[in-house]
């Protein structure tokens, strides 16, 4: 039987793309910083790629403590085999209590494989942590059917995904602090090759994010076009729930919540959406939150700054009316 | 070695993992599962698209595909499904001891079936169940086997003994060459999953359909379930209120009034 207790530390793994630092380990460094500081222990990343200098030296405005880096012209894209090897190679050695990867395809493909390597569980999705300090314990919070679930692992070290979109993004430091940690490894790549890689022409995907203001529509919408107008007059764009997007009512990139994308817009109008927990960790950070609905018990309108109980197909004409005035 | 493939002689043997889930999805908030009374059971969506890519390939390679499920009760008929689908024989994993497995309890489970059935090319499952949703399932299962994976597939093809694999990531499709044998998890409309007639689902009926206990998979009750599992629910709450809602009165044309000037400023 190991003993928990030799873990120590908090571990983010970073994902980049063009010697960037991606946000979704940005919102990490913020969520691993106060684990840290709570558990009063280092907080460290790791950085695995090509050339990655410029990136190290980026995450130390960050309030990490440790940078470990490993670098090799062939861990340029990220491919599941090596990217496995040294990530459980470095956690064996360092142990750490706590490690963060984010929910995103990388993410998803890495992080169950290591956490089987290394026989512990993982959380997935998760949506804020805490400490249970008494007994040095992560608390692990994620959507579970229409409730919010708190998460323990009983095993070392104690392993999460984290919805990207949900976490603040941290304060860039002025000064940099911490160590960088350059560790050297025979690298085996494995036998998948990659072939190719292309950009979808469309550039709809990720559009969501940007946009100001977003029409979010659930099952309570019977009529698009309405949905449109209202977008229009607002100069916004529409995003939906699930079963819109399985529907095949609008593409898969304005998907909104767990599966989908979380979004911050300025203006969130929820029509005809009941507010399931999947859908409210993709859009409660946003600005101004108003929901229309016929129920006026929908959890919808536990996140939402104002509430009109009624028909979408009745408020929108009236509200596009009101709007035009 | 009686039967060799006419076309390529590669002959796959494939597993493929399916998931049965509840229709609706709610909680007991007793025992932290998802409820499963009353509510119609159904194949998990993507595990569709993976048999419909099994007898694909099976159609114009040869080999054979076996399915195979671990549930709370009896998922029979989404076996069947599976097997009027073309599959050629099915395995359901069933006992109390599994009850509360997590994903690395799940997987483990799973994969003693798997080594107990044999070797396989190839091994398929969905990329994500629609109750649960986790996405754990595949990479754990391949790592449990020493295989290489390949995660979120929309396209594939086998060439000269290997595997071709579209992958669908955030922006992006990346294309992949892997050798056997290899676990691929899919995403859901990657293909079409074909619909069996009353026949097929007759027929399906007679094909092998096993039944398997944790006696039968050898393993011991601290290994799968619960006991099996290093996470655990410490509690569940209702999403909390996080926002004062003010709800606006009056007739339909001053609330809107009242949103539109919100709105505005
Ligand atoms: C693992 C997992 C991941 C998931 N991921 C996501 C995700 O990323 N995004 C997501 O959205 N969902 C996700 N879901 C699904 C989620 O649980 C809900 O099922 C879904 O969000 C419900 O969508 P809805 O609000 O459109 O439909 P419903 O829950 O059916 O709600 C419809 C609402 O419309 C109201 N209504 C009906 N008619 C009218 C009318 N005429 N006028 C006004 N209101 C009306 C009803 O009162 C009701 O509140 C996920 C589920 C699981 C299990
Ligand atoms: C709301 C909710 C949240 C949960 N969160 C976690 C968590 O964070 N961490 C954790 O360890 N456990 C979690 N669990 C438990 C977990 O869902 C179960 O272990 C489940 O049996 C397998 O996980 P999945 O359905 O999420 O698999 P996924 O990885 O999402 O499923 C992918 C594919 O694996 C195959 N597959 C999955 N289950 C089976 C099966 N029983 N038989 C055959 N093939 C299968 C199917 O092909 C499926 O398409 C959660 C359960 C619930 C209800």
């Amino acid at each position: 039987m190991e003993n928990n207790n030799q873990y120590r530390g908090v571990w983010v793994f970073v994902e980049h793309k063009g010697s960037q630092i991606e946000k979704c380990s940005l919102e990490l460094l913020s969520l691993g910083r106060n684990l840290a500081s709570e558990l009063q222990v280092d907080l460290s990343t790791l950085v695995i790629g090509n050339l990655m200098g410029r990136l190290s030296e980026e995450l130390m405005y960050y309030g990490v403590d440790v940078v470990y880096v490993v670098e090799n012209p062939v861990l340029e894209r990220y491919t599941t085999s090596p990217y496995h090897k040294i990530t459980c190679d470095l956690i064996k050695e360092y142990r750490p209590e706590i490690v963060l990867f984010s929910s995103t395809p990388i993410g998803m493909d890495l992080a169950p494989r290591v956490a089987c390597e290394l026989k512990t569980g993982l959380v997935a999705h998760c949506v804020d942590l805490k400490i249970d300090k008494g007994k040095r314990q992560l608390l692990q919070i994620c959507p579970y059917g229409d409730y919010m679930a708190t998460m323990i692992t009983t095993v070392k070290p104690q392993m999460v995904t984290v919805q990207p979109g949900v976490t603040p993004l941290p304060p860039r430091g002025e000064f940099k602090q911490g160590q960088t940690v350059q560790i050297e490894r025979e690298i085996d790549i494995g036998n998948i090759k990659i072939i190719e890689v292309v950009k979808p022409e469309k550039a709809d995907m990720g559009k969501i994010e940007e946009s100001d203001v977003i029409i979010a529509i659930g099952r309570g919408v019977k009529n698009m076009s309405l949905a449109e107008k209202l977008a229009e007059c607002l100069g916004g764009i529409l995003g939906a729930t699930q079963p819109i997007v399985d529907a095949g009512l609008l593409p898969e990139s304005r998907m909104i919540g767990q599966t989908g994308k979380a979004v911050r817009p300025k203006v969130y109008i929820a029509c005809g959406i009941s507010g399931a927990g999947q859908h409210i960790v993709g859009m409660k950070n946003s600005g101004l939150i108003v929901a229309i609905n016929t129920d006026e018990k929908a959890p919808i309108f536990k996140v939402a700054d104002y509430g009109i109980i009624g028909d979408v197909s009745k408020v929108i004409p009236a509200l596009i009316a009101a709007l035009n005035r | 070695m009686t039967q060799h493939s006419i076309n390529l002689g590669i002959m796959l043997n494939i597993a493929v993992c399916i998931k049965e889930i509840p229709e609706e999805i709610r909680v007991n908030k007793k025992t932290y599962t998802l409820i499963r009374e009353g509510i119609k059971g159904v194949i998990n969506p993507c595990d569709k698209n993976a048999i419909e890519l099994s007898v694909t390939l099976k159609e114009k390679h040869g080999g054979k595909v076996t399915l195979i499920s671990m549930g709370p009760q009896n998922v029979e008929k989404t076996l069947i499904h599976g097997l009027a689908m073309g599959a050629d024989q099915a395995v359901f994993i069933c006992d109390k001891a599994f009850a509360g497995a997590d994903t690395l309890a799940t997987a483990f489970t799973l994969v003693t079936a798997i080594k107990k059935l044999g070797h396989f090319q190839l091994i398929l499952c969905g990329k994500a169940s629609a109750d649960s949703g986790t996405q754990h399932i595949g990479p754990q299962i391949a790592n449990f086997l020493g295989i290489t994976q390949v995660t979120y597939a929309v396209g594939l093809a086998v060439e000269n003994n290997k595997v071709r694999v579209k992958r669908q990531l955030m922006d992006e499709y990346e294309t992949v060459e892997v050798e056997f044998p290899v676990l691929i998890s899919v995403v859901k409309g990657m293909n079409e999953p074909r619909i069996p007639s009353y026949v097929d689902i007759y027929e399906a009926s007679k094909k092998d359909f096993f039944r398997w206990s944790i006696n039968d998979l050898g393993l011991k009750e601290d290994q799968v379930g619960l006991t099996g599992s290093p996470t655990k629910i410490s509690k569940i709450l209702p999403p909390e209120t996080i926002r004062q809602c003010k709800m606006l009165q009056g007739t339909l044309e001053e609330i809107c009034n009242d949103l539109a000037q919100i709105l505005k400023t």
